[in-house]
């Protein structure tokens, strides 16, 4: 039971990390390698106002969330938007280069010291005398489900989440059919870059924050988003799921230090049995 | 269909690409090469990443010996020392990148201050290059026996502390414990030798977890160790690691006594872990004896010079260590080279030889004719035939919210 809490938690951390990764794949067609680095971001902003300006952390996550977005939207209409039209392999190598770019200047800023952000350790909640699940854990599960209900909401009962899925499958129809594509690309900017940044605080909450954060996370989040199938949103998020469980599960079964190849034995055995991925590679 | 396969292998790709664009951090500080009056020694190190917390101090120290190498007149007739610090970005690559730009770009004579990983890899070339490798805190085992020609180190190897934390546990009646090592070199030889002597001593390891650096959670790891109920747990691993493991430890109530590796006995732990969590944890360390002379002045030279007190165990006075012995080595051997270090270190530092605790004492007493033994500030610095020292060790505590020395082992604890 204890394994099936820990793979759920690490799971949700995941689904918030990938599905923004997934969303910019699916319509802008590359894998934004500094998606990592937005993790890294929004882990440092919401530092800056909780320990630095003293700001409560709830409105220092919001904050910075919101902040985080705007950067990633911003980035991309320095970086991504003007050479767009060059092909998936420039978008690719410039995002590669603004990674390293990121990483610099907040390495610059902010030095090699690892922080956290000085929260108290969360108690635990005990179920008939069993302790089950922290507090801190319950708030990331509950924050992952609500962001997966949101996504969905958005994806299915609005004009710019229908929009979106129109675009996905076909970004030259979609614009014939009336559908501004230029508007919803900078939705899906903001909606990715700040579910990034929540992701990179949610993983300084449960442990530290450091340089390394961005470049720890993105192949995990990569093998997530390739699991789902993809860019396929609902199928990303299954995929942190299930990477999530059978990493924590295995390791009742597998010596601990095989947890992460575990992690790729899985995305291997995927690629192998169904290449597609878990989904079939629509939108949602 | 092939297009997901395809696109998992771009990603491979990348992320090779990535872990190769890594290693291009090292370097970034200037040199001109060893001039006629200058002679380049290198500061190869992670100033940057997962080091970067102990060398902002290490860097100080070296130029704390520099200053007083060229404060005394330089050697071999006037030539000054002049550092350059090479970042690793404490990776491998960056050391190997940084270790050939010091070789070829600034003709440096030595590379002081690798760590374990970076000393292995480098192990081979240095004698190649005549570049001696020189490390004050690669603690590894593997290491134990494959030094002394152009590569040293005045860091105790881990097997010793390895041996020395194994008979404190016992001696204080701990005759079983958990243990949870980082799935890499240099955590793995820390727990090696302590694995041995605590079962060669009468303990008992419940249980051995290892875990890989850069997870989400330890949650399954900490279960494991908790499955099998132990007082004491003892944590090999990095301190980017560490707070995740205390602070998910504490959250579930796991009441354990908990012993680290010296790579997290830094102030820095305290801060990220807590007061409240790091508080009677413990370590043991490589200490300089605060009787020592060379150790006081050394610290006394340093507060006033950097207006800041030097922390213990962070194997500050160890650097200086290896650039005033260099210096005087190559004095004794007459040439600004990596052989003449390789070739005289051991005649200045070892006995026999009129004693010396200051480089200024000892360029007088080589330039009178004299045999010289380097007294170092970390201690007396007797290097083995594979360019080992032994230490003193302290078994240190973290007592309201600083690290504090519980007790003393001079060098001679072990026999």
């Amino acid at each position: 039971m204890d394994y099936i809490v820990f793979g759920i938690v690490t799971g949700c951390i995941l689904i918030i990390a990938s599905i923004g990764f997934s969303m910019v794949w699916k319509t802008e067609n590359f894998l934004n390698i500094a998606h990592g680095q937005l993790l890294l971001i929004g882990a440092y902003f919401a530092y800056l106002f909780k320990e630095v300006l003293n700001i409560p952390f709830g409105l220092s996550l919001v904050s910075s969330v919101i902040l985080t977005a705007f950067v990633g939207l911003l980035l991309a209409k320095i970086f991504y938007f003007p050479v767009r039209k060059s092909g998936i392999l420039v978008l690719l190598f410039t995002s590669i280069g603004l990674s390293w770019v990121i990483y610099g200047i907040i390495q610059a800023i902010v030095g090699p010291d690892i922080r956290t952000y000085g929260l108290e350790t969360s108690r635990m909640i005990e179920l008939l005398g069993k302790q089950i699940i922290s507090y801190q854990e319950l708030f990331i599960i509950i924050l992952s489900l609500s962001c997966v209900m949101a996504l969905h909401f958005i994806l299915t009962k609005t004009k710019n989440g229908k929009g979106f899925r129109a675009m996905a499958e076909n970004r030259d129809l979609a614009q014939i059919r009336g559908i501004n594509s230029k508007k919803l690309s900078d939705y899906v900017w903001l909606i990715s870059s700040g579910l990034a940044g929540l992701a990179g605080i949610l993983l300084a909450m449960t442990g530290t924050l450091n340089m390394e954060l961005g470049w720890q996370q993105i192949l995990i989040i990569m093998s997530v988003a390739i699991v789902g199938g993809m860019g396929n949103l609902y199928g990303t998020m299954l995929a942190a799921l299930i990477i999530g469980l059978s990493m924590d599960i295995s390791t009742i079964i597998v010596p601990t230090s095989y947890r992460t190849a575990i992690a790729f034995i899985f995305v291997i055995l995927v690629l192998l049995i169904r290449p597609q991925g878990l989904s079939k590679g629509g939108t949602a | 269909m092939k297009k997901n396969v395809t696109a998992f292998l771009s990603a491979s790709l990348i992320f090779s690409m990535l872990t190769a664009c890594s290693s291009s951090n090292g370097g970034g500080a200037a040199g001109s090469g060893s001039t006629g009056d200058s002679i380049n020694v290198g500061f190869l190190s992670g100033l940057t990443g997962w080091l970067g917390s102990f060398t902002k101090e290490n860097v100080n120290s070296m130029i704390l010996a520099q200053e007083e190498i060229n404060d005394a007149g330089g050697i071999l007739d006037g030539k000054t020392i002049n550092v350059i610090d090479v970042d690793t970005a404490s990776t491998v690559e960056g050391s190997i990148k940084g270790y050939q730009k010091l070789v070829n770009a600034d003709g440096a004579v030595a590379a002081i201050g690798p760590e374990t990983e970076s000393m292995l890899a480098l192990l081979n070339e240095a004698p190649k290059a005549k570049v001696p490798i020189m490390s004050a805190f690669a603690g590894s085992t593997e290491l134990d026996e494959v030094g002394g020609d152009f590569a040293f180190r005045t860091a105790a190897s881990d097997s010793l502390i390895g041996e020395v934390r194994a008979k404190i546990l016992i001696d204080n009646g701990i005759k079983e414990v958990a243990v949870m090592v980082g799935n890499y070199e240099g955590a793995q030889s820390d727990v090696e030798r302590f694995r041995e002597t605590f079962e060669e001593l009468g303990g008992k390891i419940l249980k051995e977890v290892t875990f890989n650096i850069g997870q989400n959670t330890y949650n399954g790891e900490l279960k494991q160790i908790a499955s099998v109920n132990p007082k004491l747990v003892y944590y090999s691993g990095g301190i980017d690691t560490a707070p995740i493991i205390f602070k998910a430890a504490e959250q579930r109530g796991y009441d354990w006594e908990w012993y680290v590796t010296p790579d997290v006995a830094v102030q820095e732990f305290i801060d990220v872990v807590g007061k409240g969590v790091a508080e009677g944890v413990k370590t043991v360390i490589p200490m300089e004896d605060e009787n020592n002379a060379a150790f006081k002045r050394f610290n006394e030279n340093y507060e006033k010079r950097f207006n800041a007190v030097p922390s213990g165990g962070y194997y500050n006075a160890n650097t200086y260590d290896l650039l005033i012995a260099s210096a005087l080595a190559m004095e004794a051997g007459g040439e600004a080279s990596g052989s003449a270090i390789n070739e005289k270190i051991r005649e200045v530092t070892n006995p026999p030889g009129k004693e010396v605790d200051t480089f200024e004492e000892g360029l007088k007493e080589l330039k009178a004719g004299q045999d010289i033994n380097y007294q170092g500030a970390s201690g007396p610095i007797d290097f083995d035939d594979h360019g080992n020292v032994i230490a003193s060790y302290s078994l240190m505590e973290v007592k309201d919210g600083k690290w504090k020395q519980a007790e003393f082992y001079a060098a001679d604890y072990l026999k």
